[in-house]
């Protein structure tokens, strides 16, 4: 399988500097920011389709494993290759091809990093809307892989709303054209269907993304509470109001603290809990609607409502809540957090079990998440070294996601399935639902050679290689 | 055979729910004449169904409101209607998660007036709300004017339950706004004609309703003062919720004697939200259409009914076209869709109403052709596919004469996905049971 005859082949493609498959290089490409581990046979890294496809048809004769990598900043083990895979990743791929400022759309290649995008297209007063929290550090590729959202996803839908069409190489290598230019294409929707897909039925090798004008008025504000509560009854006063503000984001006491060890955010230490809530429009739209966010605070008991004076005060703002993983290193020097899903008047009801699991395990978790769509983060902060903890860590992520299951809600709003959530998914699905979704992969990938052994559980023992070390996100993402 | 199907169908579930034969011709897909029909009341009744035809080896075509049900190829395969305008439950409405789920043969307008209670809206804007039903507008991936703000309706389904071509019940998605707990079948069952499986139940997500609407009307000298215009207010942060370019001909169509004529092209924006954002986007849009030749400002239900005029325009049973084309094409391609009015079916010129925002429009005609030669037709409407694929997009016949579509696959040439969407079907309907034939390429 590994022979060293594949490699040989793939060198001749790429070019000798671009496959690497010494050990220590590989280090890097073993893990990605879940708590899993492997190091592939080897890292690919093609530069345009017409490689890309001639590796995965080398690949597919050899009848390997191909996985896709974007920035590594994937939480449910997307990127982990077995170790006679071969992983395929994209630095030399992340040019923007073109910004059409008509057609308020840009094509870009996989390796582009989301937040270079959005700078890229905000000079042309446009913007890319789906903001990962990582979105400093991942890219386009892994964002279509597991249809990443972020704050601003509450007003604008995450990234499947804004993919119009894609260029994916196949398993076998060959290479087909999603979608279209237009924003509706005749025919399946396959582009619907590949966005989420977690690689496995294909790799993107050009992405047609739609962009948004930027808003004439943006207005950012904190609601300070005395506990979380209260904060969670303003969530849901707000949206029962009709009010669906650009972004609605939770950050909780411990978060608080760990936000502020590291940068001033201008979160109040002895807050229960904050909201940072953002809306977006016109101005006469954004003045009436502050009114009525406002008033729904104070009335669900806010001690404090601060509006961001200037454009400072408002990226500070953000600072903090994009930070708050990173800063969790100053806490513990470990974290693992659950992307559970529950309808948005249940946020109560689950921050208390948060609460209880927290307890009863005796692990801190803090909690700092999308909040308007109630897509809850509760993120349990460790030392790994400790014995037996990763094992109470999993045992309690599996107690949250149950809870969330129960409440009507789901495992995973935006990291994806993965390795790491994988045999929980008869929680919320029958196996005709799944086999369901088993067709799909078939007809995209028929030898499923793309990412196997993720998404659907096959029984097989998952056991995390260890805990992402929180400090090294703090280096990345701060 | 048929009255051998009547009983069969009553065995399986029951006769109250077998339509007598008589009544076939109601369920007829152009020259198709289905050789039963059945009314379940609930997913069960579809389950039983689909089992029943799975082992007899008959088509099954399923049926909304009947107002799209021309749209697609001719049926390649004797079958009956599976009629589902009896599972029209509103199943759980919940306007503070801002979520609701509904049994597939409720109508558009049901939900709607379900949901205006509350001041929400789920705005799809099916054409024909009255007799549309929700798994129709699912299956059909049809969208209403105001596309370019709030999308297609894939983007506000967030969990469907289906029946599958052996009888057995699954569901996609879920309760929850953000999910992406395994595959996105929502948007994969969405516009996929129910060729993969039946629609029995949808989940949407919400938005709150505009409090008020409004229009603006305004005439062009010609296409290029028009296309400039439009494209100007569409860059403005007041841009309206929908911009419409209609050449002459389809501003005549739509009816309106108040709509301005006489002049050139005409751009119909749709404004709504907030009473207070509503009149800043009207004004500073009268300002910015100062040059036009003629501008009429419409307010309240007449803007309403003038969005509702829009959407049923290609479709409109008391003035159909007899042949309609939708064109998905980029924005940057309105020029050359306006042009489109040089493309003549049997010497006349179509009607054009273009979507500045979203991109792409539909071409309109309203002549008899009957008389024309339908081979000649079909060569004519597979140039405007081909030219729409010049343009980035593609081209869908959405209404025609069946003596045309002998000729023509109505979806247009297959994409390059096609092996994908055949080894889709293969996988979802191996023995091409659901809507046989009707589909782009047979799918
Ligand atoms: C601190 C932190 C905060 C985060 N915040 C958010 C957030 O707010 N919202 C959110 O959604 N996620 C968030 N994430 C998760 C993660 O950043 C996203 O899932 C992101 O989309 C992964 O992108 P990546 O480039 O790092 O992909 P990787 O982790 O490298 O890969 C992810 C998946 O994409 C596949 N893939 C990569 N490239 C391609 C390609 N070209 N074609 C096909 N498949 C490909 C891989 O095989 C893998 O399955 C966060 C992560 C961290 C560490």
């Amino acid at each position: 399988m590994s022979s060293p005859d594949l490699l040989t082949q793939i060198r001749a493609v790429v070019g000798d500097d671009y496959v690497i498959d010494h050990r220590e290089d590989l280090l890097v490409y073993e893990y990605d920011g879940s708590v899993d581990r492997s190091m592939p046979r080897a890292v690919v890294l093609p530069d345009g389709v017409d490689e890309v496809s001639r590796v995965m048809a080398l690949g597919y004769e050899a009848g390997v494993t191909v996985v896709g990598r974007g920035s590594g900043t994937g939480l449910s083990g997307g990127a982990i290759t077995p170790p006679d895979g071969l992983q395929i990743a994209f630095p030399r791929m992340n040019r923007i091809l073109d910004v059409d400022t008509v057609n308020c759309t840009a094509l870009v290649e996989p390796g582009v990093i989301n937040l270079d995008l959005d700078n890229h297209v905000r000079r042309f007063g446009m913007r890319y809307a789906p903001d990962p929290s990582s979105q400093r550090a991942c890219s386009i590729g892994g964002n279509i892989a597991e249809n990443a959202g972020g704050p601003h996803c509450l007003a604008y839908g995450a990234t499947t709303n804004h993919v119009i069409g894609m260029e994916v190489v196949l398993e076998d290598g060959t290479v087909v054209n999603l979608g279209s230019m237009a924003r509706e294409a005749a025919g399946y929707d396959l582009r619907g269907a590949f966005v989420g897909s977690e690689g496995t039925f294909g790799i993107a090798t050009k992405i047609l993304v739609r962009l948004l004008p930027t808003p004439e008025t943006v207005r950012t504000f904190l609601g300070i509470f005395p506990d979380i509560d209260s904060a969670c009854t303003a969530v849901s006063a707000v949206i029962g109001h009709g009010i669906v503000p650009a972004a609605l984001e939770m950050i909780d006491a411990l978060s608080i603290k760990a936000v502020q060890n590291v940068t001033d955010a201008g979160y109040p230490n002895d807050a229960g809990a904050v909201l940072l809530i953002e809306l977006e429009g016109l101005q006469e739209e954004v003045d009436e609607v502050t009114r009525e966010v406002e008033s729904a605070l104070w009335d669900t008991g806010a001690a404090d409502v601060r509006i961001a004076e200037d454009d400072d005060e408002r990226e500070r703002l953000w600072l903090g809540r994009k930070t708050a993983f990173g800063a969790f290193g100053t806490i513990a020097p470990n974290y693992y957090l659950v992307d559970g899903v529950v309808p948005r008047t249940r946020l109560t009801q689950m921050l208390r079990k948060v609460n209880e699991v927290s307890e009863r395990y005796g692990i801190t978790i803090a909690n700092v998440f999308h909040a308007g769509d109630g897509n809850l983060h509760p993120c349990m902060l460790f030392d790994a070294r400790e014995p037996g903890v990763m094992d109470k860590a999993l045992a309690a992520a599996a107690e949250l996601m149950e809870e969330c299951a129960a409440l009507g809600g789901t495992l995973s709003g935006e990291h994806g399935i993965g390795l790491e959530k994988k045999e929980f998914m008869p929680l919320v699905y029958t196996d005709a639902d799944m086999a369901a979704m088993q067709r799909v992969r078939e007809a995209f990938a028929p030898e499923n050679r793309l990412n196997p052994g993720k998404i659907f559980p096959d029984g097989s023992y998952w056991r995390p290689a260890g805990a992402h070390p929180a400090g090294h996100a703090a280096v990345l993402y701060v | 055979m048929m009255s051998n199907i009547t009983a069969q169908l009553a065995d399986v579930i029951g006769a109250d729910a077998v339509a007598d034969s008589g009544r076939l011709a109601e369920y007829a897909i152009g020259p198709f004449t289905p050789v039963g029909a059945v009314r379940p009341a609930d997913a069960d009744g579809v389950a039983a169904v689909m089992a029943w035809a799975q082992r007899a080896g008959i088509g099954v075509y399923p049926v909304g409101g009947r107002t799209l049900a021309q749209l697609g190829n001719v049926p390649t395969r004797p079958g009956i209607a599976l009629d589902l305008s009896g599972l029209n439950r509103l199943v759980d409405f919940q306007p503070a998660d801002l979520t609701v789920q509904a049994q597939a043969g409720m109508t558009i307008a049901q939900l709607d007036a379900e949901l205006a209670q509350d001041g929400k809206h789920v705005p799809l804007g099916a054409p024909l709300a009255q007799r549309a039903t929700i798994g129709g507008t699912l299956a059909t991936g049809i969208s209403g004017p105001l596309r370019t703000t709030y999308g297609l309706p894939r983007d506000w389904l967030i969990g469907v339950s289906v029946v599958g071509a052996d009888g057995t019940a699954s569901k996609a998605g879920g309760q929850v706004v953000k999910n992406v707990t395994g595959y996105d079948l929502n948007r994969l069952y969405t516009g996929s004609l129910g060729t993969l499986a039946v629609i029995t139940e949808a989940t949407f997500k919400l938005a709150p309703a505009p409090t008020e609407w409004a229009a603006i009307a305004a005439a062009f000298s010609d296409n290029d003062a028009a296309i400039a215009a439009c494209r100007e207010l569409q860059a403005q942060p007041y841009a309206p919720q929908a911009l419409h370019l209609l050449n002459p001909a389809a501003a005549r169509s739509m009816g309106n004697p108040d709509l301005p004529s006489g002049y050139g092209p005409v751009a119909i924006a749709i404004i709504g939200g907030r009473p207070s954002s509503v009149r800043r986007r009207i004004t500073d849009t009268a300002l910015l259409w100062l040059e036009a030749a003629s501008t009429l400002h419409i307010a309240g239900a007449e803007a309403v009914q003038l969005t509702e005029a829009l959407a049923d325009l290609p479709f409109n049973p008391s003035n159909p076209p007899s042949v309609c084309v939708r064109v998905n094409a980029p924005p940057d391609a309105l020029p050359q869709l306006l042009a489109m009015e040089r493309e003549e079916l049997a010497g006349a010129t179509p009607a054009i109403a273009g979507d500045v925002g979203f991109g792409g429009g539909r071409l309109l005609w309203w002549e008899d052709f009957s008389d024309a030669d339908a081979s000649q037709i079909a060569d004519r409407l597979r140039g405007i596919q081909g030219a729409a694929a010049q343009l980035g997009g593609d081209a869908i016949v959405e209404s025609c004469p069946a003596s045309v579509k002998e000729h023509i696959d109505v979806w247009g040439p297959e994409p390059s996905g096609m092996a994908i969407m055949r080894r889709i079907k293969e996988q979802f309907d191996p023995n091409n049971i659901l809507n046989p034939g009707r589909f782009m390429g047979g799918l």
